[in-house]
């Protein structure tokens, strides 16, 4: 429970830099940018599929943090309140444009799908599994893979997910679980077919 | 269930062991500082009217108050003061001074053109401030 507390609350050197900030030092902000830009930068993406956009929306991320810093009160950790900024400004903007992304026809999941999958992935050379799982979350909806991105990425466990989705724990748990798997198939559909027959 | 949730952990576990977070370009940081930089500038020429919507609310309610104080007053009073004051024979050959000051026609019309010119660049300057800060 301590451990809880004390993992969800913002650190000390992150209360000073943002009193710094807040006591009129703005060349300090650039510090909060360049150690979330790239995963703020990563959820847009995921969520927007399109890297102009995705800049753009993290660059407004960094604005609205700027600008309501002052309502930060530190009973969360600061990447948390971060994060929840970035995830309702992609979905302010997918709101806005009504935009639909590509979703492919998923088949059932199997024990033996999903197993065959991972000897191959497993098999794979680490720069191709990168650009294959890259490649792969552009095929997931906007929300799941904001989902898997901050779970896998962060490293966040569910109750820091929790004050990002606004969503209960058992909710998140229901949620990854049809991420995973949606995730496991897309995988699946853009392995090449021989290469699962090795592993099958 | 649970050994397809076991399987589908694994799986993603292995997917995402060693994928890389995307970076944004590389003038990132710098875009969003101006962009910050250029909001604080807003903020600093932000439209403030001179007397403030308080102040104004007050004068307003004092306007209203002093207007049905006087209303009661002259009413009541019209039938022995204001009536008397007004129809009294005095009043009516009261005139209004003449005052003839020594104003030249170039002097007048240089104030006049003066003022003109003051209006047009208030009005020019306005429009100005309100699309830079739009």
């Amino acid at each position: 429970m301590i451990y809880r507390l004390i993992n969800q609350m913002a650190t000390n050197t992150e209360t000073t830099l943002i009193n710094r900030i807040l006591n009129g030092e703005t060349a300090a902000f650039s510090e909060v940018v360049d150690a979330y830009k790239n995963l703020v930068f990563s959820l847009a993406l995921q969520m927007l599929k399109n890297q102009e956009e995705a800049e753009e929306v993290a660059q407004d991320t960094f604005v609205k943090v700027y600008s309501s810093l002052e309502s930060f009160k530190g009973d969360s950790k600061f990447s948390t309140w971060i994060y929840r900024i970035a995830y309702n400004t992609c979905l302010d903007r997918l709101k806005k444009y009504k935009r639909k992304y590509l979703e492919e026809e998923l088949n059932a999941v199997t024990e033996n799908k999903i197993y065959t999958t991972k000897n191959a992935l497993h098999e794979m050379e680490q720069k191709e599994r990168s650009a294959k799982v890259k490649a792969c979350l552009q095929y997931l909806p906007p929300e799941d893979a904001a989902l898997l991105t901050l779970f896998y990425f962060e490293e966040k466990n569910l109750n820091e997910l929790e004050e990002i989705f606004e969503q209960s724990v058992n909710t998140l748990k229901v949620r990854l679980h049809r991420a995973r798997k949606k995730f496991a198939l897309i995988l699946e559909n853009h392995i090449e077919p021989e290469v699962l027959r090795n592993y099958g | 269930m649970d050994k397809t949730d076991k399987e589908l952990r694994e799986l993603l576990d292995i997917a995402f062991h060693d994928a890389q977070l995307d970076a944004p370009s590389a003038d990132f940081t710098d875009v969003v500082m101006n962009q910050i930089k250029a909001s604080e500038e807003q903020v600093k020429f932000a439209y403030k009217p001179i007397i403030s919507r308080n102040v104004l609310g007050v004068m307003g309610v004092l306007f209203v108050v002093l207007l049905i104080f006087l209303t009661f007053q002259l009413d009541s009073a019209s039938s022995n003061w204001f009536s008397q004051t007004l129809s009294s024979k005095w009043i009516s050959e009261l005139t209004m001074p003449k005052f003839e000051l020594p104003f030249s026609r170039i002097l007048v019309y240089t104030i006049g053109t003066m003022g003109l010119l003051v209006m047009v660049q208030t009005t020019l300057l306005k429009g100005y401030f309100d699309k830079r800060l739009a």
